[in-house]
């Protein structure tokens, strides 16, 4: 890969801009109650037919909308998790993180009735728990953040084993489990679209990117070692604070609206890396377009699948990401691994 | 502080470039460095020699600002190195570690175009100029026809070099090298020890630390020897490798001898 130009990252973000905008008006356009033409009559409030308005206005769009807003989140945490990490395997949802949020978002909803907070502080106490499970990754992996991919897994699959259990814990004390409702946020879904938690997506994405997109070039030389950045001038400690609350922010807000949507923050990246290569001035803008195509269109997907009942959407992206996990990692290890940090 | 002469990397202009007095560093509560005393000149080949564990990988991450002294004083072109910013300390010190780490498929050129951070405004994309540097700099290094080569796919050598492309792109004044050598094959060795002498021509510095005190020595200008956290002597090497300071330094009994083929240390048989 030549070295990034001005030209070239314009050209790619034009291209990632194109995709998501089709996978947007497909979005829009397809699913089921609404033909894709009366989905276009009510766009255009064209439509004579009251319900199809509503519809469209008040389901399909909102929804839509938090998809992208979900899949960017999703798509740049993992990004930034394995620019920290040095490890193409690190994903929130793999590392434990999202499961983290996922406890704390389920902690408030028990606890919150008691502390008189409503469900519109979700967000808050997502963006808690993934802070403080990334928290504790980072003290597992030491300062000099050298740990072997496979303990770093590890943990992740300790902390997603024990975020499961006691979410499941508390939510069998409080009646959360009746009506499947927790079942669908184990799993990642977007069904339901309320108007007070989508704002805070919509804040704390644009306060992540805001965090991370001045820190690209930085999560360049970070990627070659705590030393070799600070060597060559990188005040590594500020930016690794940053990255925190910038990816805690992300993934808090994210799993907050839609649960366990696992595997985008790894999928997204890499095929972004393949194609564009490893520069992060280019694959952080990348990712938030490219997963916000990425979950549209999977959403999409679930919304028009001839199903009996609607599929959650954390089961399609769990479905593709399972097996591209396994292509990463054995391709990974056939690799050079002396190349590797570890 | 950003005033004219800081920038230029100049400091005090007759101050050495570097000026350890009575740095004690101490790593995870164990002394490591216990009161180093060590100059360098400008246009200086120093080489760091002792055994294991010595203390020669903490003093150069110390001269490079990554670990900060408990006592003693540091000094970078006559100023205080811990007060300096990090960015600073950048432009006028480069630093190759021992071991090259590498996580995603950089080219070559991409790498040694890194050598620039330092030198670029923060939002800045890298000037043609910063391209063609980094392109010299592995020029430099005999790996120009790799540039475009992703760096997990090279040999380890070759990622040693591209690492000090790095290094020379960043155009600091003083190079800090730890066991460069260790995966270079004989050729590019060889060329290593010119490309020294060529920095030294240009008034760049190296402190070098090396277990290859044989070939290695015909392009050094001073040796020192690190025992024990202190610098046992240091000056022209065949003042510092005599019997007496080499069996202190590595507990062996080695001479150093002057062949045909240059300066070689005799070990005993």
């Amino acid at each position: 890969m030549t070295p990034l130009t001005p030209g070239r990252l314009a050209r790619s973000t034009a291209w990632l801009l194109a995709l998501l905008v089709l996978a947007l008006g497909a979005g829009v356009l397809l699913g089921p109650a609404l033909s894709p033409a009366e989905a276009w009559d009510a766009l255009r409030l064209a439509s004579p037919d009251a319900a199809a308005l509503d519809i469209l206005w008040r389901v399909r769009l909102p929804r839509v909308g938090l998809a992208a807003l979900v899949g960017a989140s999703l798509a740049v945490a993992g990004a930034l998790f394995q620019a920290l990490l040095r490890n193409p395997l690190a994903d929130p949802f793999i590392l434990g993180v999202s499961g983290g949020a996922a406890l704390g978002g389920v902690a408030l909803l028990v606890l919150g009735p008691a502390l008189g907070v409503g469900a519109g502080a979700v967000p808050p106490a997502s963006f808690a728990g993934a802070g403080l499970a990334l928290l504790a990754l980072l003290a597992i992996a030491g300062p000099q953040g050298r740990l072997s991919p496979a303990a770093l897994l590890l943990t992740g699959v300790v902390l997603n084993a024990f975020a499961s259990a006691a979410i499941v814990f508390c939510a069998s004390f409080s009646g959360l489990v009746e009506g499947g409702r927790i079942f669908l946020w184990l799993i990642g879904s977007i069904t339901e679209v309320r108007a007070d938690v989508a704002i805070w997506v919509a804040v704390f994405l644009a306060l992540g990117l805001a965090c991370a997109l001045p820190l690209a070039r930085a999560l360049n030389l970070l990627a070659l070692g705590e030393e070799s950045a600070a060597a060559l001038g990188i005040e590594t400690r500020r930016i690794k604070l940053l990255l925190l609350v910038s990816t805690s922010l992300m993934v808090g807000a994210s799993v907050a609206v839609a649960g366990l949507v696992g595997f985008v923050g790894l999928i997204v990246p890499h095929l972004l890396r393949l194609l564009l290569g490893p520069d992060h001035r280019q694959l952080l803008p990348a990712a938030a377009l490219g997963g916000a195509a990425f979950l549209v269109i999977c959403d999409t997907a679930v919304r028009t699948l001839p199903a009996g009942r609607e599929l959650p959407v954390g089961a399609l992206t769990a479905l593709a990401g399972g097996p591209f996990f396994l292509w990463l990692l054995r391709r990974s290890a056939r690799r050079n691994w002396s190349a590797l940090p570890w | 502080m950003v005033s004219g002469a800081v920038r230029s990397a100049d400091g005090a202009p007759g101050a050495p470039l570097l000026a350890m007095r009575g740095v004690q560093v101490t790593l995870r509560s164990a002394p490591i460095l216990r009161g180093v005393n060590l100059q360098l000149a400008r246009g200086e080949v120093l080489l760091l020699a002792g055994r294991n564990g010595a203390g020669k990988t903490t003093l150069l991450r110390t001269a490079a600002g990554l670990l900060a002294p408990e006592a003693g004083e540091l000094r970078l072109c006559g100023e205080s190195l811990p007060s300096l910013p990090r960015r600073e300390i950048a432009r006028r010190v480069a630093y190759v570690p021992q071991q090259a780490a590498f996580a995603f498929p950089w080219s070559l050129l991409e790498v040694a175009l890194m050598g620039r951070t330092p030198h670029l405004g923060r939002f800045g994309f890298e000037t043609p100029r910063d391209l063609a540097l980094a392109r010299e700099s592995l020029a430099r290094l005999g790996i120009a026809d790799l540039a475009g080569r992703s760096i997990l796919e090279v040999s380890g050598g070759e990622r040693q070099l591209a690492a000090i492309a790095r290094a020379l792109a960043q155009q600091a004044p003083l190079l800090l090298l730890d066991e460069p050598g260790a995966h270079l094959d004989l050729a590019h060795r060889h060329a290593l020890h010119q490309l020294l002498r060529q920095l030294t021509a240009e008034g760049r510095s190296v402190l070098w630390v090396t277990h290859d005190l044989g070939p290695a020595l015909s392009c050094a200008d001073r040796v020192a020897l690190l025992a024990e956290g202190r610098v046992l002597a240091a000056g022209a090497p065949a003042e510092v490798l005599r019997p007496d300071l080499l069996r202190a330094a590595f507990g062996v009994d080695a001479r150093l001898i002057h062949s045909e083929a240059g300066p070689l240390l005799q070990l005993p048989r």
